[in-house]
C-alpha cells in the first residue's frame, strides 16, 4: 500500500477556543490509484492533505507513506519525504519568483537529485510551456503558472501526488485541459493521486471519491 | 643579522665569515712582527695598538681539597679596526673578554665586549692592569690578582710566579707557517695559583698551576690555514711542553713547540718535531683524545680532556679545557682547538 | 539539494540588484570606516613600538639620573667596572629627526631592531664616521649623513653610535639612560654604593608615548565604532527587507522538501559570502581612507605629544584579517534577528499580515522601553561615571538609547501633525508618512547618529580650540623666547639683554616625580607676568606670595586630578614638604606640571642648566631688539622665537586635528545619506500599492513624486532637530567625562549655532539628494505599472 492513514486527529487553537478539524480520519491509496477528496469549506480537506504531505504534524494517528510513518518524524525527516516521495501541487502555485520557468520546472527534480532533462523537457512541451521557459513567473498568466507548478511536481516523478484545488484559480476551459494533463501524466508514471476539490465534475473523473464532513469521512 | 652579531665578527679581526681562517687575511697599515725582537718590560706587557690583534691568555689547572680537578680560563683579546688613532668613543680599539670554569661535569662560559677609549676595557703598564668591565688581571707579574664573573660563576684568584718568562720560537718571534707568517709570543708558565670559585655547586677553594700567554701580531695565519690545536702541558717532573699544530685546508699541518725545563730554559723545536694525532672525538666531532709525540725528548703521551664538553659558546666558538696527560710522562695541562665549528 | 536551493536563494539578489548593492555597500562602508581608523591606530602603535624597541624602554629596565640630568661617562664606566652590565643610550633631535645613540657592543640583544643592510660598514659605524640607520625620510632630511636604509627603523628616527650621536647633538660626554641587560653576573656591587644618584626605571609594558596617546586613539576608535554601528544599521535593514521578501520563497522551498536546518545554514553561508566580499571591498576602501588620513594624524600626534608616527601606511595582515572578521561579525549581528525569525517561522502561512502588524507594534514598544532604560543609565552615569570605560559606556547608552527612541518620537510628532491638518491631501500625506516610518526608521536612526556625532564631536573640538586659543593668549605673555646653546651662551646672553629689556624670565625645568606621577617642575622668577596672567582653577590665599617665598607649590590640573590633590595638600619635592597653593588650567599639555620659586629650584636642582628665556619688552621694540641681538651676539635668529610664531605653531597642530575630525564627520554623514537613499529606493517598489489608489483618485504622478521628496526632507528635518539636543548631550559627555578621564582636564563647553545650522542644511541636502532619485522614478512610473496593482491578484 502506497498510503495508509489511520485515525488521524488534529485540533487548532482559534479565537473561540480549540477547534477539532480532523476527528479520526482513515483512508488508503495504492499505486496508480486516483482519489478525490471532497467536502465543504472548513471540512478539513486541506488540513488532511497537509498532514499527508508532511507539511504539518497530527495530534494523533498514523500517516504511513511507502511503509514509513511520517507522523512521528522530525522536520528533516519530513523534508526528506516531501523531497523524494511526495509531490504537492498547491492552489497558490508557490513558484519561486526569482527563477525562470525552466528552473522552476526542473527545481524539485534537482532537489530530489533525479533531474532528467528529457523528461521535464517533454513535460514542458506537453504543458504548452516551451515558449515560456526563459520567462519569469510574474510574466505568465495564472493558468500558465499553475501548469508550471504541476510540471514542477511531476518532473520529480513522485510516487504520491497530492493536489490541493489545482484548478481552483483557473477558468473552466483551462481547468479541463490541466486536469486532463494531470490524469494522463499520473497514469503514465504509475503514481498515486490524491486530489482535494470541491468540483463534483472533477471528482467524477477520479477512480475513487471520499467525502469529508466536519472532520470525518462519510 | 643585527649590528651586534656583525660587530662580533670583527673580533678578533673578522673571524666570523671565514672562521679562524680569517686570521690569515691581509690588512694594510698595521705593523708586522720582525725576526730577532728585543722586548722591553714592563712596556711590552701592555697593548701594542699598531698591531691588529693581541691577547693576554691565562689558563689554569686547579684542584679542590677533595681532589676534584677544575680548569679555569681568563682571556682578554684586543682587536684594532684600523691602524689609525682616535680618542673617546672613536678609538678603533675593540676588546673582548672570555672567561670559563670547567668542572668534571659542567663548563661555565662568559663573554664581554667593550671598546677602548672610554675606560670600559684596556691594559695599563704601570701598574699593570688588564681589564674589561669588572674582570681584571693586575699585578707586577710576580704577584698578580685575577677576577672574572658571569651569570653563573665568579672567581677571585691570586697568582705567584715561580720562574722566568719563556720566549717561544726565535727569542719570541714565533713562526706560524712555511710562508713565514709570525707573531710575537712569550709566556709565564710558572704561576702558582690559588683562590675561590663561586659556582652554582657552591663556593670552592682551589689551587694549582697557571700559564699566561702573551701574543700579538697583525696576520698570524697563512691563507690556507683553518685553525689550530694548541697544547700547554705541565709534567709531574716539572718539565713543560708548549706545542701547536696549525691545520691546513689540504689536510697537512704545520707544527711548532717549546720544551721548557723546570728552571725555565726553553728550547724551540721547528716544524715536524712535535707531533699530535687525534685518537677519539666527542659527540660534536671535536677530538678530545690525542696522542702527542716529541721524540727529541722521548715524549709519547696520551692527552685526554677532563670534560669533553668544554665548548666555548662565545661569539666565535671554540674548544678550550683542562686535560690529563699519561704515558711516558704524566701531568696536566690545557688544550685549545679552533676551526671545528 | 544544496545546489538548487542555493541557486533559488541567490537568484533573489540577481533579481533585486539594488538590495544586493545596499547590503554590500553598507557593509563595505562600515568595514571601510572601521578598518580605516584601525589602520591609522595600528600604524601609530607600530611606530611607538618600534621607537620603544629602539630605546629599549619596552624590554629592559633602565637607570636614569634622579634629577633628570644627563649621566656622565664616568658613571657608566664605574657601573661596568663594578659588574653592572649596562649600556648607554642618548637621544635628541636634529632637524626634527630623533637621533638615538647606542653602544652596539654592550647593548643587550634586540635593542635597535636594525637590519644590517648591504653597504653597511661596521667599522665606519663604530669608528665615528657618521654612519646611521634610518628610514628613507631620515635619509632625505639628513643628507649630510651616511644613512643606511633599514626596514625596521622607527619612523623619523636615526640610530647611530653613541659617540656620533653625542657629537651631532652637541652633548659630548652625556648619556640619557643606561639600559640594564637582563642577565647580570654573580657578585656585582650594590647599586646604591656605586651610583647613589641613579634610580631604576622598570621596563614598561607599553612606552610612555603609547600611554600618552591612548586617549587620542580611543577617540578615533570610538569614531570608527560609531561609523561601524551606522553601517550595521544599514546592513540590518537590507537583510531584514530581503528576508521579509523571501519569506514566501522560504516557505515554498520547505514545502518542496528542503529542511529548515539546511535552509538556515545556507542563508547564513550566503550572508557570510557577501560579508567576505563586502569585507574585502571595505578593507580596500579602509586602506584608502587610512592612507588619506594618516599624514594629518601623524602631524597631530607629533604636535600634541611629540610622538613620531610614520606618515606612510603598511599593509599588515593582522589589520586586514581583523577587517574581514569585523565585517563577518557585523553581518552576523545584523542577520541574527532575521535568521532567528526564519527558524521560528511556521511552514504553513496563515493570517500573517495582522500578526506582523502586531509584532511591529510590540517591537516599537520594546524599543521604546529599551530606549528609556538606556537613557536612564545615561543620566545615572552622567553623575557617577569616572574613567574612560565608563565614559564610553555613557556615550553608548546615550546614542543607542536615542536611536531606539527615534521611531516612537517621530510617530508622536506625525500623529500630532496629522490631527492638526485640514486638507484631505495633508491628512493622507501624514497618514502615509506614518505608515512609511517603520521602513525608514533604520535609515533615520543612522542619520540621527551621524548628525549627533557630528554636532558632538565638532562642539568638543571647537570648544577645545576656543579654550586653547584663549589659554595661549594668557600663557604666552613674553614677547620673545630665546633658546641658547649652552650655559656659556646663556650667560653672555643674559649679560647682553639685562639692560635692554623690561624683564628676563628664565625657563628652568626638570623632570621629576611627584605623588608617583611624572612631572615637569619649573623654577619661576617672581614677576607680575605670572601674577597677572595665570588663571587659577583653585587657589589658596596669597598663593603667589607664598610660592615665590619658596614655601608653597602650584600644580596644574592634570597633576591635581591624577594624583587626587587639592589646595592645602602636601607633596614631597626632593625630600621637601610643600603644600599646594594653587591649581591652574593647563590645556593641551598631556603631563603633570608644577611651579616653585626660582631660588628654591636652584637649591634643589643645582645641576640644571637654564638655557631658555622669556623676554618682556615693549612689543614695538621687539623687532629692533632681535636685530641687535643677532648682530651683537653669537645667537642666530633660529634661536629666537617670537610669541606669534609659537601661537601659530600651536594652532596649526589643532587645525590638523580638525582636518581629521571633519573628514570623519563627512564620511559618517555620507554613510547616513546612503542609508536614506537605499531605504527609499527599496521602499519605492513596495509602496506602489499604496500610491496607486491616490493616483487613481486624481493625484498626478508628478505631485506624488513631489510629496515623496517633501516627506523625505520633513523626516530628515525632524531627525536633525532631534539630533541637536542629542549632539549637545554628546558634547557634554565628551567634554566633562571622557575628556577628564582621557586627558586629565575639563573643558568649558561653547555653542556654535552657525556650525549647527550649516550641518543641518547639509543633512537636509543629503536627505533631499537621496530622495530625489526615488521621487523622480515615481514621477516617471508608467501608468501600466500602477494599473498592475489593481489587476494583480497576488
Amino acid at each position: 500500500m502506497l498510503l495508509t492513514v489511520q485515525d488521524l486527529r488534529k485540533t487548532y487553537d482559534t479565537a473561540d477556543g480549540p477547534f477539532e478539524v480532523l476527528r479520526g480520519v482513515g483512508l488508503e491509496l495504492d499505486r496508480g490509484e486516483t482519489l478525490a477528496l471532497t467536502g465543504e469549506s472548513g471540512s478539513g480537506k486541506s488540513t488532511l492533505l497537509h498532514l499527508i504531505g508532511g507539511l504539518d504534524t497530527p495530534d494523533s494517528g498514523r500517516v504511513v507513506v511507502n511503509g514509513a510513518d511520517i507522523a512521528g518524524m522530525d522536520d528533516a525527516g519530513r523534508a526528506d519525504i516531501r523531497r523524494g516521495t511526495v509531490g504537492v501541487v498547491f492552489q497558490q502555485f508557490n513558484l519561486i519568483p526569482s527563477l525562470t520557468v525552466a528552473d522552476n520546472i526542473s527545481f524539485q527534480a534537482r532537489l530530489a537529485g533525479r533531474s532528467d532533462a528529457d523528461w521535464w523537457g517533454s513535460l514542458a512541451g506537453r504543458m504548452g510551456l516551451t515558449a515560456q521557459l526563459g520567462k519569469y513567473p510574474e510574466q505568465l498568466s495564472g493558468g500558465q503558472q499553475q501548469r508550471v507548478a504541476i510540471a514542477r511536481t511531476l518532473a520529480a516523478k513522485p510516487q504520491l501526488v497530492l493536489a490541493d484545488e489545482p484548478t481552483g484559480n483557473l477558468d473552466e476551459a483551462t481547468a479541463g485541459v490541466v486536469m486532463d494533463l494531470i490524469l494522463e501524466l499520473v497514469a503514465e508514471t504509475g503514481a498515486g493521486l490524491l486530489m482535494v476539490t470541491h468540483s463534483i465534475a472533477l471528482a467524477e473523473r477520479m477512480q475513487r471519491r471520499l467525502h469529508l464532513r466536519a472532520g470525518e469521512i462519510t | 643579522m643585527n649590528v651586534k652579531a656583525l660587530l662580533i665578527c670583527l673580533l678578533p679581526s673578522g673571524l666570523c665569515a671565514q672562521g679562524f681562517a680569517g686570521l690569515g687575511t691581509e690588512v694594510d697599515g698595521f705593523a708586522v712582527p720582525q725576526p730577532a725582537p728585543e722586548f722591553s718590560f714592563p712596556e711590552d706587557h701592555g697593548a701594542h695598538e699598531d698591531y691588529r690583534i693581541e691577547w693576554w691568555y691565562l689558563t689554569a689547572n686547579l684542584q679542590a681539597a677533595d681532589g676534584t680537578d677544575y680548569g679555569l680560563q681568563w682571556t682578554l683579546f684586543r682587536s684594532a679596526l684600523s691602524p689609525e688613532d682616535g680618542t673617546g668613543w672613536q678609538t678603533p680599539q675593540l676588546w673582548m673578554g672570555h672567561a670559563a670554569v670547567t668542572t668534571p661535569t659542567n663548563h661555565y662560559v662568559s663573554e664581554r665586549l667593550g671598546r677602548g677609549g672610554v675606560g670600559q676595557a684596556g691594559v695599563t703598564v704601570d701598574p699593570f692592569v688588564a681589564w674589561i668591565d669588572d674582570w681584571q688581571l693586575a699585578g707586577d707579574w710576580d704577584h698578580m690578582a685575577m677576577t672574572a664573573s658571569g651569570p653563573e660563576f665568579r672567581y677571585d684568584m691570586k697568582l705567584q710566579a715561580q720562574g722566568p718568562l719563556v720566549f717561544h720560537g726565535d727569542d719570541g718571534y714565533s713562526v706560524k707557517s712555511a710562508e713565514g707568517q709570525a707573531s710575537y709570543y712569550y709566556s709565564q708558565p710558572f704561576f702558582d695559583i690559588a683562590g675561590e670559585l663561586q659556582l652554582p655547586e657552591g663556593t670552592i677553594a682551589v689551587s694549582g698551576q697557571a700559564w699566561l700567554d702573551r701574543e700579538w701580531s697583525s696576520q698570524p695565519l697563512s691563507g690556507n690555514q683553518t685553525g689550530w690545536d694548541w697544547f700547554s702541558l705541565t709534567f709531574d717532573s716539572g718539565e713543560k711542553l708548549m706545542g701547536f699544530r696549525l691545520n691546513q685546508t689540504d689536510g697537512n699541518y704545520y707544527t711548532s713547540a717549546t720544551w721548557i725545563t723546570p728552571d725555565g730554559d726553553a728550547t724551540s723545536l721547528t716544524d715536524g718535531a712535535f707531533q699530535a694525532e687525534p685518537l677519539a672525538t666527542n659527540a660534536q666531532g671535536v677530538p678530545v683524545h690525542w696522542q702527542v709525540l716529541l721524540p727529541a725528548y722521548d715524549v709519547d703521551v696520551v692527552v685526554e680532556a677532563q670534560n669533553d664538553n668544554a665548548w666555548m659558546t662565545t661569539s666565535v666558538p671554540y674548544w678550550e679545557g683542562p686535560v690529563t696527560v699519561s704515558g711516558s710522562h704524566s701531568g696536566r695541562g690545557y688544550l685549545e682547538m679552533t676551526g671545528y665549528d | 539539494m544544496i545546489r538548487p536551493t542555493l541557486q533559488a536563494l541567490l537568484s533573489h539578489w540577481w533579481r533585486n540588484p539594488l538590495q544586493l548593492f545596499t547590503l554590500l555597500a553598507g557593509l563595505a562602508l562600515a568595514t571601510a570606516l572601521w578598518s580605516g581608523v584601525q589602520a591609522v591606530n595600528a600604524e601609530a602603535r607600530a611606530s611607538y613600538a618600534a621607537a620603544a624597541t629602539t630605546l629599549g624602554e619596552g624590554q629592559y629596565d633602565r637607570l636614569i639620573e634622579k634629577d633628570g640630568q644627563p649621566i656622565d661617562v664616568a658613571t657608566y664606566i664605574n657601573l661596568r667596572r663594578a659588574g653592572w652590565l649596562v649600556s648607554p643610550v642618548i637621544s635628541g633631535r636634529l632637524n626634527g629627526v630623533r637621533i638615538i645613540g647606542i653602544e652596539p657592543l654592550t647593548a643587550p640583544g634586540g635593542i635597535g631592531a636594525i637590519e644590517m643592510a648591504d653597504g653597511a660598514d661596521v667599522e665606519r659605524f663604530l669608528a665615528g664616521q657618521g654612519q646611521m640607520f634610518g628610514s628613507a625620510d631620515v635619509a632625505r632630511i639628513l643628507p649630510e649623513f651616511d644613512v643606511i636604509l633599514s626596514q625596521n627603523a622607527a619612523p623619523n628616527t636615526a640610530v647611530t653610535d653613541i659617540g656620533i650621536a653625542q657629537q651631532i647633538l652637541g652633548r659630548v660626554g652625556q648619556i640619557d639612560s643606561l639600559v640594564i641587560a637582563p642577565s647580570q653576573p654573580v657578585g656585582q656591587s650594590d647599586l646604591g654604593e656605586i651610583a647613589p644618584h641613579l634610580v631604576l626605571q622598570a621596563a614598561q609594558s607599553t612606552s610612555d608615548v603609547a600611554q600618552l596617546t591612548d586617549s587620542f586613539h580611543l577617540n578615533l576608535t570610538a569614531f570608527g565604532m560609531l561609523s561601524f554601528a551606522v553601517g550595521i544599521f544599514i546592513v540590518n535593514g537590507a537583510i531584514g527587507l530581503a528576508f521579509e521578501q523571501r519569506r514566501p520563497v522560504v516557505r515554498t522551498l520547505r514545502a518542496l522538501g528542503v529542511s529548515l536546518r539546511t535552509l538556515v545554514w545556507l542563508m547564513a553561508a550566503e550572508l557570510m559570502l557577501f560579508a567576505l566580499i563586502a569585507g574585502m571591498i571595505g578593507v580596500a576602501l579602509g586602506y584608502g581612507i587610512a592612507a588619506l588620513l594618516l599624514p594629518d594624524v601623524a602631524a597631530t600626534l607629533r604636535g600634541l605629544y611629540g610622538a613620531d608616527v610614520s606618515g606612510t601606511l603598511q599593509l599588515r595582515p593582522v589589520w586586514w584579517l581583523s577587517g574581514l572578521a569585523i565585517a563577518m561579525g557585523g553581518t552576523a549581528i545584523a542577520a541574527f534577528g532575521a535568521l532567528w525569525k526564519l527558524s521560528r517561522m511556521p511552514l504553513l502561512a496563515g493570517g500573517q499580515q495582522r500578526a506582523l502588524a502586531m509584532a511591529a507594534g510590540r517591537r516599537a514598544q520594546g524599543l521604546a522601553v529599551a530606549a528609556g532604560v538606556l537613557l536612564g543609565v545615561y543620566v545615572l552615569l552622567c553623575f557617577t561615571a569616572t574613567g574612560l570605560i565608563a565614559g564610553f559606556a555613557l556615550l553608548a547608552c546615550l546614542l543607542i538609547g536615542a536611536a531606539l527612541a527615534l521611531p516612537w518620537v517621530l510617530d508622536v510628532v506625525l500623529r500630532f501633525a496629522s490631527s492638526r491638518s485640514m486638507s484631505v491631501t495633508a491628512q493622507w500625506f501624514w497618514a502615509d508618512t506614518r505608515q512609511q516610518l517603520p521602513g525608514l526608521s533604520l535609515a533615520l536612526m543612522a542619520l540621527l547618529l551621524a548628525m549627533a556625532a557630528n554636532i558632538g564631536v565638532s562642539t568638543m573640538v571647537s570648544s577645545f580650540r576656543t579654550t586653547f586659543t584663549g589659554f595661549l593668549e594668557q600663557r604666552l605673555t613674553s614677547e620673545l623666547y630665546i633658546d641658547t646653546r649652552d650655559a656659556a651662551q646663556a650667560e653672555s646672553f643674559v649679560r647682553y639683554a639685562e639692560p635692554r629689556v623690561d624683564a628676563i624670565l628664565p625657563i628652568m625645568f626638570t623632570q621629576i616625580s611627584i605623588a608617583n606621577q611624572p612631572v615637569d617642575i619649573y623654577g619661576t622668577r617672581d614677576h607680575t607676568t605670572y601674577r597677572e596672567n595665570w588663571m587659577m582653577l583653585a587657589q589658596a590665599e596669597k598663593h603667589w606670595d607664598t610660592t615665590f617665598a619658596g614655601e608653597t607649590i602650584i600644580v596644574n590640573e592634570q597633576l591635581a586630578r591624577r594624583a587626587g590633590l587639592a589646595i592645602g595638600d602636601v607633596v614631597t619635592v626632593q625630600g621637601r614638604q610643600m603644600p599646594i597653593a594653587g591649581i591652574y588650567g593647563d590645556y593641551g599639555n598631556p603631563i603633570g606640571q608644577a611651579i616653585i620659586a626660582e631660588p628654591l629650584f636652584q637649591t634643589l636642582y643645582p645641576n640644571v642648566v637654564t638655557d631658555r628665556f622669556g623676554l618682556r619688552i615693549a612689543p614695538e621694540r621687539a623687532q629692533d631688539f632681535v636685530a641687535d641681538l643677532v648682530r651683537d651676539t653669537d645667537l642666530t635668529s633660529a634661536q629666537i622665537i617670537n610669541q606669534a610664531g609659537i601661537k601659530a605653531l600651536s594652532l596649526e597642530v589643532f587645525e590638523r586635528t580638525f582636518t581629521v575630525t571633519s573628514a570623519l564627520n563627512v564620511l559618517t554623514l555620507a554613510v547616513a545619506g546612503f542609508a536614506i537613499l537605499m531605504s527609499l529606493l527599496t521602499l519605492a517598489g513596495m509602496r506602489l500599492p499604496q500610491l496607486a489608489p491616490a493616483w487613481a483618485m486624481g493625484m498626478t504622478r508628478r505631485r506624488l513624486g513631489k510629496l515623496e521628496l517633501t516627506r523625505a526632507v520633513i523626516l530628515a528635518a525632524l531627525t536633525t532637530l532631534l539630533a541637536l539636543p542629542l549632539g549637545l548631550a554628546l558634547a557634554y559627555a565628551l567634554l566633562s567625562v571622557v575628556n577628564v578621564a582621557a586627558f586629565g582636564w575639563k573643558l568649558p563647553m561653547y555653542l556654535f549655532p552657525s556650525d549647527y545650522l550649516r550641518l543641518g542644511v547639509f543633512a537636509l541636502l543629503a536627505a533631499g539628494a537621496a530622495a530625489l532619485w526615488p521621487a523622480l522614478r515615481l514621477a516617471r512610473t508608467p501608468p501600466a505599472e500602477l494599473l498592475k496593482v489593481f489587476s494583480n491578484e497576488r
